[in-house]
């Protein structure tokens, strides 16, 4: 059994330095290769988790929303076309069953609104050194947040926010120069622009 | 440059880099992914591109049955029209140029020196024999039907 592990593991890191493209595994995908699904998803899973847990708040839905998500994606081969990245792709994805999971749980109210309060709140384990950031990025209406992450943490570019939101590029802007805004007029994190 | 590029470089969009790894810091949250769910999807993905390939393969095959159908009927519509068109000479027509003249009563007078076995078609006046008279049949035929061309 360990022994399998063991092997799994090589298999895994093997597979996971696999420099071809996505757009190159996803040829291969359509024509039926398993490996370079195996490749995507060993490339994009650990994302993927976190933008769920990001989403729900829950370990346990965002594993839920992992599997969905790869099932969803599977579903869209042979035939998928990529026409941007494949994180602008998935992230509606991953956005929407987050929203469905919460909702399944009936822990809370399910509506997106609910779901935005949910994401990011600040935590108790945040009150350290990044503490005030994480409150006052609590405190940034979620549409703000969501594009400061995207662009920052997930590195996106604003295009592909604009994509994977399905919102004007303009829009895009106007967000993240607030959230910005926000947090270099805030006092609590203006520090982080006095550099 | 275009309008993203120049946004890009717009210092206004930009976040200094402690706050960008802070950003990353405070998001970080690392959930254990248990490998049995990573088996489940990989498993589900080789059944479904499994099928997908087969599917694909199977109507494939579906999809090529009858062009292969229209093209056999066509193939023996063909040999039909070919054995049914095939031209018919004349008895007398021996070397089967269409016309029977001198040519043809040569080409018998040929075969009829030569020790090859003679076709009892050849036997032109019906005496049980093919010989001379037969040749001299076929020629007396030949002008006969120049004289009826002339005329």
């Amino acid at each position: 059994m360990a022994e399998n592990s063991l092997v799994d593991a090589q298999a895994e890191t093997t597979k996971s330095i696999e420099t071809r493209t996505d757009l190159e595994l996803i040829a291969a995908i359509n024509s039926g290769d398993t490996d370079a699904f195996e490749v995507l998803y060993l490339r994009y899973r650990d994302w993927v988790t976190g933008l769920a847990c990001r989403f729900t708040r829950d370990d346990d839905l965002a594993l839920d929303v992992l599997q969905e998500t790869f099932l969803y994606f599977l579903k869209k081969f042979p035939g998928f076309v990529l026409t941007s990245q494949l994180k602008t792709f998935l992230y509606p994805v991953v956005k929407n069953l987050s929203i469905a999971a919460r909702r399944k749980a009936q822990r809370h109210q399910s509506t997106e609104s609910e779901l935005a309060t949910l994401e990011h709140t600040p935590t108790a384990e945040a009150r350290s050194s990044s503490g005030d950031l994480a409150i006052v990025l609590g405190n940034l209406p979620h549409e703000q947040r969501e594009v400061l992450l995207l662009r920052f943490v997930d590195g996106l570019n604003l295009n592909e926010i604009a994509d994977a939101m399905e919102i004007p590029l303009g829009t895009v802007k106007s967000r993240l120069h607030n959230a910005l805004a926000s947090l270099r007029n805030d006092p609590r994190t203006k520090n982080f622009f006095d550099e | 440059m275009d309008n993203t590029d120049q946004h890009e470089s717009d210092h206004s969009l930009e976040a200094p880099p402690r706050l960008v790894s802070t950003l990353k810091e405070i998001s970080r949250h690392e959930v254990f992914i248990p490998r049995h769910i990573s088996r489940a999807i990989l498993k589900t993905a080789q059944e479904h591109l499994a099928t997908r390939a087969e599917r694909r393969f199977g109507s494939i095959r579906e999809w090529m049955l009858w062009p292969a159908l229209a093209a056999a009927c066509v193939f023996v519509a063909c040999i039909a029209w070919l054995l049914t068109t095939r031209p018919h000479y004349a008895r007398e027509d021996f070397n089967h140029d269409g016309k029977v003249d001198i040519l043809d009563a040569f080409a018998l007078a040929r075969q009829i020196k030569s020790s090859a076995p003679l076709s009892t078609t050849s036997d032109i006046n019906g005496d049980g024999v093919v010989d001379g008279r037969d040749v001299a049949l076929i020629a007396t035929h030949a002008v006969q039907l120049k004289r009826d061309n002339g005329s």
